[in-house]
């Protein structure tokens, strides 16, 4: 028992001070944060600072020094729960406000003091400090799309330059737009490979998936207590290597076994709507049959279109 | 068009009445309409909370829910609109001059004396700045979809008219159901509100206008921060503004950080906390007004999952308030040590 509570303990302090790594490894705003509190403890006299200033200084310390001492973060770390990662930790900080604050008293002292006079000199300083902001941040805008890559690399097309997450979510309303107009009312249960998934239920909230993005993004699963069944999850990973088919050179032995029971769990699942990537060769050719053939022998009649690049199965 | 008008026309009063019925002033020289408009985010949070709580509990439909809500919105808005008419009706009739009833007195201290010509350049390139911002959020470029399912789970209330009955990812029932802490949440319930109020689509609404509407807050509560820090010092105010805007373009490297949260997921309850309950409360603090403080952590447990802790903004006013007594404590102690000696 007692060495269980050490290898917590121990693992605690690990992530604390690999807190503090992460808080300062992609940007330097927290060295700016360290820069502006120390010009502001040491660059200004007491009764150069306005009384508010003073407690946010304090209390910004405090807190800092507080989340990087092991011990005082471990207790922060129990007050926020293990539920949130150690750098959420900066919640508490008032980053931006101090920065700003910090920013503003040094130019501004420096100007008053130095350059008042020359205007060249405070055009340079004025081009230092943006510098610095700027090398110490981030310039990229829109750089947090998912699995848009991966859309057109499942389809086997090269669409010839980076593909935005606007892009892929008007591919997918296009593809819905198609199903649903063929559905012609019937509710869609459907299932696809993941990058399509993904878009779905953020575009059209009728249609019903056969599994989320809680599939594969582990943190969604903290909202709520449901769980995949095992078969489910042979579905999903099934579809997960036939979408990465293309950049392999054959299918494993295995996926074709697995084809005919996973079509027949989505089935039994509710599924009426299966989409799956048009690949060329005859491996890719003989899946598109099975699930063909398992579709109908389930007992249902089976529609087959080509649409965007993918195979469209409907069982009615 | 309609929906900005109304939120910002709802949350200005919501907020000034509550101002104005607390400090019972109708002219205060110090709480200006910036002050409005987080006091009135959080009122408003408390009143979509009080309409989902009446849906997750007592079964209501989310348009009856819906209905409520805007109930309460109606009458608390008519309520302050009529607290603050009649109250410069009173001061009027006293002072019988507008000027001297207090309409003037605070919030157009900018329209005093002259604007140098770097103040004109620092506030044109922070009104600049700042719309570039709303644009860029406006066409949704760079949105943070992992581990968030705020736009699937309005679909889900829209489409089902229920509250957290159908897995937002799936579109299916629950079967095992969903955390408690979970359920109590109303961000989904204000946005599906909005959207059936004025017949707007989900996407719209969650990805578009909500995070300009954040933004914009923060940038009010920001201003109040310069106004606390440098006074009447027009420059410097300025620039602590166009710094935060500057934080804000570059500061988005890690997911933490206020400005990804503000420029990548403003929809989300941690924007929200980040960039106006968290500095609300900084200024609450600072200005003693504890039970704006105390509002701020109320409407923080209403929107974000704090799980099984207090929260961020309880952190911060508890922590404020201990240092704030403690160097009380420690100056009485040294003047007392200084008066024996």
């Amino acid at each position: 028992m007692e060495k269980t509570e050490g290898k917590k303990m121990r693992e605690l302090l690990k992530e604390v001070s690999r807190g503090w790594k992460e808080m300062t490894g992609s940007g330097k705003y927290m060295v700016l944060l360290l820069a502006a509190l120390f010009y502001l403890w040491y660059g200004k006299r007491k009764e150069e600072k306005c009384l508010p200033a003073q407690k946010l200084l304090i209390y910004t310390t405090f807190v800092l020094i507080a989340a990087v001492v092991p011990l005082s973060g471990i207790l922060l770390r129990f007050y926020q729960t293990r539920f949130y990662d150690y750098v959420w930790v900066l919640a508490y900080l008032p980053v931006t406000l101090m920065i700003a604050y910090g920013l503003v008293v040094f130019f501004m002292d420096c100007y008053e003091k130095e350059f008042a006079k020359d205007k060249r000199k405070t055009a340079f300083l004025a081009l230092l400090v943006g510098a610095v902001f700027v090398l110490c941040g981030n310039l990229h805008v829109g750089d947090y799309d998912i699995k848009t890559q991966d859309l057109y690399a499942a389809m086997g097309v090269d669409p010839g330059k980076p593909l935005s997450d606007e892009d892929a979510r008007k591919e997918v309303a296009a593809l819905l737009g198609r199903i649903k107009e063929k559905a012609r009312g019937v509710p869609v249960c459907l299932w696809a490979p993941d990058e399509i998934l993904t878009y779905v239920r953020l575009q059209d909230g009728e249609t019903t998936l056969l599994y989320g993005r809680n599939m594969w993004e582990e943190a969604l699963n903290a909202y709520a207590y449901d769980e995949y069944s095992p078969e489910v999850k042979d579905v999903w990973r099934w579809m997960k290597d036939y979408a990465a088919y293309f950049q392999k050179t054959s299918l494993d032995a295995g996926f074709m076994q697995n084809t005919s029971a996973c079509v027949e769990t989505a089935l039994a699942n509710g599924v009426n709507c299966l989409i799956l990537p048009e690949f060329e060769g005859e491996e890719a050719g003989r899946v598109i049959q099975t699930v063909e053939e398992s579709v109908k022998n389930a007992g249902f009649s089976v529609i087959k279109e080509r649409s965007f690049g993918y195979s469209i199965f409907w069982a009615q | 068009m309609m929906m900005w008008i109304w939120i910002a026309g709802a949350v200005f009063l919501l907020g000034k009445g509550l101002l104005g019925a607390v400090y019972r002033k109708r002219v205060s020289p110090d709480i200006g309409w910036t002050d409005a408009f987080p006091t009135g985010i959080c009122v408003e949070i408390g009143l979509i909370e009080t309409a989902h709580l009446a849906a997750v509990f007592f079964g209501c439909s989310l348009k009856r829910a819906v209905i409520l809500w805007a109930a309460l919105n109606l009458l608390l808005c008519t309520a302050s609109f009529l607290y603050l008419v009649t109250g410069r009706l009173i001061s009027y009739r006293k002072e019988r001059s507008w000027k001297r009833s207090g309409l003037w007195k605070h919030g157009w201290t900018w329209h005093t004396g002259e604007w140098s010509v770097s103040q004109r350049f620092l506030a044109v390139t922070l009104v600049l700045s700042v719309i570039l911002q709303a644009v860029l959020l406006w066409t949704r470029q760079g949105i943070r979809l992992e581990g968030d399912m705020t736009l699937e789970t309005v679909r889900s209330f829209l489409d089902a008219d229920a509250v957290y009955q159908i897995n937002p990812l799936t579109g299916r029932a629950y079967e095992a159901g969903i955390p408690l802490r979970i359920r109590i949440l109303s961000l989904p319930t204000l946005y599906a509100s909005l959207c059936l109020l004025f017949h707007m689509e989900p996407v719209t609404v969650v990805w578009g206008c909500v995070p300009i509407v954040v933004l914009l807050v923060s940038y009010c509560v920001y201003y109040l921060l310069g106004k606390l820090l440098f006074g009447d010092n027009r420059t410097r105010l300025l620039f602590f503004l166009l710094a935060v805007n500057m934080i804000f373009w570059l500061g988005d490297y890690m997911e933490e950080m206020d400005a990804f949260q503000l420029m990548h997921a403003g929809f989300r309850g941690t924007a929200i906390r980040a960039g106006i309950l968290i500095p609300y409360t900084f200024y609450a603090c600072l200005r003693g007004r504890f039970w704006q403080a105390a509002l701020c952590a109320l409407a923080e447990a209403c929107i974000v999952w704090t799980f099984y802790g207090m929260g961020a903004c309880l952190f911060v006013t508890v922590l404020m308030v201990s240092l704030q007594a403690a160097g009380r404590i420690w100056k009485r102690r040294r003047e007392k040590r200084c008066g024996n000696s």
